[in-house]
């Protein structure tokens, strides 16, 4: 790895926005190599279908790249913006008829990635085995199947406001899993995931 | 909405799970409240974490996937840097040789027939489903530059490198939506560190900078632009591009290697 690889693995997020906003690809490959991974990872789990998540991801980042100038990194984090443009258009993108598995359980275990969210990951899943039945349930339709409180309730047979209960409730012990103030997921130097971890 | 009423629904509002009306609820009240402003967009941080509790992927195809995602990228980014409102487009085709309107309407209507014609080669399923949505995606937009080129208060200057000679760029003005329009072809890709700059020329006044842009491998660009400042500067003779520094120049460091007048499209 050379210098300017390993000082834009120590970059954090928002700097390398910044040169991603005035148009620079270095810096947009950069961010690829640290949330890539994870951004697949998220539009498999709702898409259920690699090819379709394949191209939910390179829209996702096309979208980032387009919209970089105009976006405001102090509303919400690079890492928090990307996830939700992934995860909208994976929702949008998911096929009817497809069976979608599960992801928040009690099996759960640390998957031993070792890239900016590493540490976020394994505390994470650390509080999710820690969620009862229905809490992780109704945060697995809610996050990863798109269901409205609504819909959510429907399909628990409770009322709108029990599943409004039951995400706070969820999201709350996520919330104290991770370091507080600091629930952004950190730049590792030379790690970035799997990306940095291959040759190029 | 009540903070403790928020305060209740602020969880699903983070997790996409409240319905349309309640989200503007959501809204409506941290516009006004700082403090509940700030828990919700703790919340939202704490959701899209979620998404590291997805399964680990097969690194071999993430790795293939970075190819992808920087070719499709970079390859959509609008032309003029310098607008920081640019809006972005789709990918170009190659039947935009020439930016006129009749070729825009070729392009749009060639665009449904071959999108037609390709969706029911494929089978059935997600692949479908999901190129319809690209599809429509990419026809709004089509229909979004059409109807900028079609609207009844449209101006437009060829630009060349002489009299008499053929265009190499064209910029459409709608006055209505106050857009630019800018196309350009056979204009081969500016050298390292350079990138072309295009003016507005008025008569006995200084140029002014309508943006930055480059084109691509095939000498090709095409981006919409807002008017920006520059609706604030009268009247407009002529327009002129120049090779400058990347980023631009405050004013132009050579003589225009394009020029035209602006006209009226009827």
């Amino acid at each position: 790895m050379n210098l300017d690889a390993a000082s834009a693995g120590l970059e954090g997020d928002d700097g390398l926005f910044a040169r991603i906003a005035a148009g620079d690809q270095r810096a947009l490959g950069v961010l690829c190599d640290r949330h890539g991974a994870t951004s697949y990872a998220l539009a498999c789990a709702v898409t259920a279908v690699p090819s379709v998540a394949e191209a939910v991801v390179a829209d996702s980042f096309a979208q980032l790249w387009r919209e970089a100038p105009t976006f405001d990194p102090k509303r919400m984090s690079v890492f928090a913006w990307l996830m939700s443009i992934v995860r909208t258009r994976a929702l949008a993108a998911r096929p009817r008829d497809v069976a979608i598995p599960r992801v928040l359980s009690k099996e759960m275990r640390a998957d031993g990635r070792t890239d900016g969210g590493a540490v976020h990951s394994n505390a994470l899943l650390q509080a999710v085995v820690t969620l009862d039945g229905p809490q992780a349930l109704a945060l697995e339709l809610a996050f990863f199947r798109g269901m409205t409180k609504r819909q959510i309730a429907s399909e628990l047979q409770l009322t709108e406001s029990m599943v409004a209960h039951l995400l706070r409730r969820a999201v709350e012990t996520l919330r104290a899993s991770v370091p507080r103030n600091n629930v952004r997921p950190s730049p590792t130097a030379g790690a970035g995931g799997v990306f940095l971890d291959s040759p190029r | 909405m009540t903070h403790d009423e928020l305060r209740e629904q602020a969880a699903a509002y983070a997790l996409g799970a409240l319905a349309p009306w309640e989200r503007a609820d959501v809204e409506g009240h941290v516009e006004a409240c700082t403090a509940c402003r700030a828990e919700l967009d703790a919340l939202c941080e704490v959701a899209s974490l979620l998404a590291l509790s997805a399964p680990a992927v097969d690194p071999a195809r993430v790795s293939a996937l970075r190819s992808r995602i920087m070719a499709d990228a970079t390859g959509g980014r609008p032309i003029l840097r310098a607008s920081a409102g640019a809006v972005p487009l789709p990918p170009k085709r190659s039947m935009w040789t020439e930016a006129t309107p009749w070729l825009a309407a070729a392009s749009l209507f060639f665009a449904v027939v071959a999108g037609a014609g390709w969706i029911e080669a494929r089978s059935e399923g997600a692949q479908v489903a999901l190129a319809l949505k690209q599809t429509a995606v990419t026809l709004a937009a089509r229909d979004s530059m059409l109807s900028a080129f079609l609207g009844p208060m449209v101006h437009v200057v060829s630009l060349s490198e002489g009299e008499n000679q053929a265009p190499r760029a064209r910029v459409f003005w709608n006055h209505t939506r106050k857009e630019f329009i800018v196309t350009a072809f056979n204009v081969p890709p500016a050298p390292g560190g350079k990138t072309y700059q295009l003016w507005a020329i008025r008569t006995g006044k200084p140029p002014i900078s309508m943006g930055t842009f480059d084109t691509d491998a095939s000498g090709r660009a095409l981006a919409i632009v807002p008017v920006g400042d520059i609706a604030e500067a009268g009247f407009i003779d002529n327009c002129a591009v120049t090779l400058e520094p990347a980023g631009g120049s405050p004013q132009p460091t050579e003589a225009p290697r394009l020029m035209g007048a602006w006209r009226h499209v009827d």
